[in-house]
């Protein structure tokens, strides 16, 4: 029997409720400036540090997630999803890091280069350097100008 | 204390004569294949003969008659003279002898080039004896100096 399409609609339309996603999602977006706010606070040897940032980052959302609940009310909630989705993003940004990321690449079936275009020119040989090389493209490429009749 | 010098490559015309300081020139025997012309490329410059330059060679004997008879090769040699390639092959003498109409002069069919040291050979084998005094060649191209 077919589930009713109804009851479908019904959980997966937005309610009132879902708003701290949205939120979430700005927090994830303005992970970014977070991080920027936050390390500029860093000590002077850690900047330059690959992950250092984001790391401070998270660790700002973290105490930022945590502590929300102190605050009452829709804001509190609003923090607190701000600071989930600014620490997902960050947690993601250094995972990355030490994760072995995979690259997805579509290699090119043998004789049907991409598009319908021209096969890519040949490379221009090295210019001559030397007088025997100058010498021997000239020979190969110049004729005399011949100004008989 | 070192000096720096300006470095560069010149390239000019080139016009070979039998006053040439590359050239030398030698008499033949009857007969033999001789090499009457020895041209030797110059230190630190490199000869690109194009195609369509021009080969002039006139040989006379000691009686001052131009010869007209036998045959001529040029030859292309290394530093050592171990490799020698004919460019022309044997052909008639009274081919190279034309200088006053441009249509009959003769040209090369390619153009090579030629390193320091290495060497530009014309041959001559025919029943007279060239006085290689009374020779008169004309050879054109481009060389490349460095400086």
């Amino acid at each position: 029997m077919a589930p009713d399409p109804e009851s479908i609609l019904k959980d997966i339309i937005p309610t009132q409720d879902d708003w701290p996603i949205l939120v979430g999602g700005i927090g994830a977006l303005n992970a970014g400036w977070l991080n920027a706010f936050v390390g500029k606070y860093l000590p002077e040897d850690m900047k330059g540090k690959e992950g250092a940032v984001e790391t401070a980052g998270a660790l700002a959302s973290w105490v930022g997630y945590k502590l929300s609940p102190r605050i009452e009310g829709a804001i509190g909630e609003a923090v607190k999803a701000f600071c989930l989705g600014s620490l997902l993003t960050n947690v993601g940004l250094v995972g990355k890091k030490y994760v072995p990321q995979i690259e997805f690449k579509v290699t090119q079936p043998a004789g049907m280069p991409e598009g319908a275009g021209y096969p890519e020119p040949p490379a221009a040989p090295p210019a001559p350097q030397t007088i025997e090389e100058l010498a021997a493209l000239e020979a190969r490429t110049t004729p005399a100008k011949y100004y008989g009749k | 204390m070192s000096v720096a010098v300006p470095t560069g490559i010149l390239k000019t015309p080139l016009t070979v004569s039998e006053q040439h300081s590359a050239v030398t020139l030698a008499g033949s025997v009857t007969n033999v294949e001789s090499d009457v012309v020895t041209i030797r490329v110059p230190r630190k410059s490199a000869w690109s003969i194009r195609e369509g330059d021009q080969l002039y060679l006139l040989l006379k004997t000691a009686a001052a008659a131009t010869i007209t008879a036998g045959s001529i090769k040029v030859l292309i040699a290394d530093a050592n003279k171990v490799m020698k390639i004919a460019i022309v092959d044997w052909t008639p003498i009274a081919n190279f002898a034309i200088l006053d109409d441009q249509t009959k002069l003769f040209r090369f069919s390619g153009g090579f080039s030629r390193e320091e040291d290495q060497y530009i050979i014309i041959v001559y084998k025919g029943a007279d004896v060239a006085d290689s005094t009374k020779t008169a060649l004309k050879l054109t191209g481009i060389v490349f100096t460095e400086l």
